[in-house]
């Protein structure tokens, strides 16, 4: 009842995105990390691609850890959008008559974009699922095989082949911009919307917007460049790949 | 000087509003701005019109009743100043002005640039007040406030409530003005016996008014005529946060132990 009441109003729905964008914001780091295994070499990132389904194994089950991570991604991602689009509707609804000359004088570019950048991560996260995890779009194809019964995609090998098409490559860093943009507005927004800003900390703040949103996007876009740019090498050609992808079951 | 006005004329909350053109051609750089509209006013009374409906109350930048977006920014060129304090030597000679009202949904037109701004009354009515006795008067340092917590408490009390933080924000959100209310008194020690209630109740009351909710675009803190910053909203996040999940509802009763 209380938590209704508190969803309710304006700066609740604002500290829920606030919260869900810091989770969000978290699984990026976690995800950039894993990626950066593929520079350790071909075998590297499916070990850790593997690691990820038997992780806590004996008391979750094969991928347990997993689906739980997924389940509370899907619902802070629903739970981010969801209350976004109701925000935006009181906006729309705050200022029935707009001005005819509006000058904005204060706000960055990357503020005034938050909900074009946010539709293009959205569009992106789901192709970008339906690419890699579930091998339903194959702009290059994605190879799975079988590890104790169970599906696995070849990471390594669906990456190499996926990002040596210049296209794929190109779009995946343009998102990756996208990306880099909403957490420069994002990454200050969410401290001052908790709460946390204040005029001794604001400039820390903002450079600190600066650096994640700087690393994030260099981070994530050294993959696909330098995939693309053959600096990463091909995967071994005595590894042999098997089956065409049908399971849902993948990195 | 000469200048080409572009006025927002409406004849009432419902009438659809239009851009009357007006040429003057006698405007002193010295005249306020409203001076200037007081001789468009006068023009247009000898030529048998009626004038233009504006605010203006004390005429220098303190009581929060002037309005107007003027080229597209609340209170108009300046910076800190309201638009009682612009003179018309901030526009060139043959400039093209275009002035509207405030607009937001909390704030129906009156007529031409009156905006209704009783929606900032109702937000302080439901908690923008301390309750205080009324029998002697107290010993002044009978409870210190540190200098730096004064002078906080001060730069939210600035706030004029002219409502220029709603005109300037793309989501129309009322946010700086309330948190502004919720600071000042949020901060002193006066202020503290309805700290939670007031951040719960002025909250709901804004989102209860129609006004939008905060992107952080910092607009309103640079249209400020007194330069209230945005952190107090944050602060006051801070506060609705703790009032709304922390604070108990009831302190009364015993807990049940079976």
């Amino acid at each position: 009842m209380r938590l209704l009441k508190f969803y309710q109003t304006a700066v609740g729905k604002k500290v829920v995105v606030a919260v869900t964008g810091v989770v969000l914001f978290l699984f990026l780091i976690a995800h950039m990390a894993g990626n950066f295994k593929v520079f350790a070499g071909p075998g590297v990132i499916d070990e850790y691609a593997l690691h990820l389904r038997t992780m806590l194994e004996p008391i979750f089950g094969w991928a347990g850890v997993l689906w739980i991570m997924r389940a509370v991604l899907l619902a802070c991602v629903l739970a981010h959008i969801i209350t976004v689009a109701l925000l935006i509707r009181q906006n729309r609804k705050a200022r029935p008559h707009k001005y005819h000359r509006h000058h904005l004088q204060a706000s960055t570019l990357a503020a005034r974009l938050m909900q074009v950048s946010g539709a293009v991560i959205l569009v992106f996260i789901v192709l970008h699922i339906l690419q890699f995890t579930t091998g339903t779009v194959q702009p290059a194809p994605v190879l799975f095989h079988e590890e104790g019964g169970h599906m696995m995609a070849e990471v390594y090998r669906n990456l190499h082949a996926a990002f040596s098409l210049w296209w794929v490559a190109a779009l995946y860093i343009f998102v990756m911009a996208c990306i880099c943009v909403h957490l420069y507005h994002g990454g200050w927004s969410f401290l001052q919307t908790l709460g946390a800003d204040n005029q001794d900390r604001n400039r820390c703040f903002r450079i600190w917007a600066i650096v994640l949103a700087l690393g994030l996007f260099i981070g994530f876009s050294s993959v696909p460049f330098c995939f693309w740019t053959g600096m990463l090498p091909p995967p071994a050609a005595d590894e042999v790949a098997h089956t065409p992808a049908t399971s849902t079951e993948g990195h | 000087m000469r200048v080409i006005l572009h006025v927002w004329r409406q004849d009432g909350p419902e009438a659809s509003g239009g851009f009357e053109r007006h040429e003057l051609s006698a405007v002193e750089p010295d005249m306020s701005f409203l001076e200037m509209l007081d001789t468009l006013n006068e023009q247009l009374i000898s030529n048998g019109h009626d004038p233009v409906t504006f605010d203006s109350d004390c005429r220098e930048g303190i009581c929060g009743a002037c309005s107007c977006v003027i080229n597209g920014r609340p209170h108009g060129p300046g910076h800190k100043s309201t638009t009682c304090q612009i003179r018309m030597r901030a526009f060139c000679d043959g400039d093209e002005i275009w002035i509207e009202p405030f607009r937001s949904g909390a704030f129906p037109v009156v007529k031409d640039l009156m905006v209704d701004r009783t929606a900032f009354d109702r937000i302080i009515e439901a908690g923008g007040y301390i309750s205080t006795h009324s029998g002697p008067k107290p010993e002044p340092n009978a409870s210190l406030v540190p200098h730096s917590i004064a002078e906080e408490a001060m730069d939210a009390a600035e706030c004029i409530g002219c409502g220029a933080c709603v005109a300037a924000c793309p989501n129309a959100a009322a946010m700086l003005f309330t948190a502004a209310k919720v600071s000042h008194l949020g901060l002193l020690p006066q202020g503290q016996p309805e700290r939670w209630k007031r951040a719960r109740s002025m909250v709901e009351k804004m989102d209860e008014e129609g006004f939008g909710a905060c992107t952080n675009f910092a607009e309103c803190q640079d249209a400020c005529p007194k330069g209230v910053s945005i952190r107090f909203i944050g602060r006051m996040n801070r506060d609705y946060m703790k009032a709304a999940l922390c604070e108990p509802e009831t302190r009364q009763g015993p807990l049940k132990a079976h």
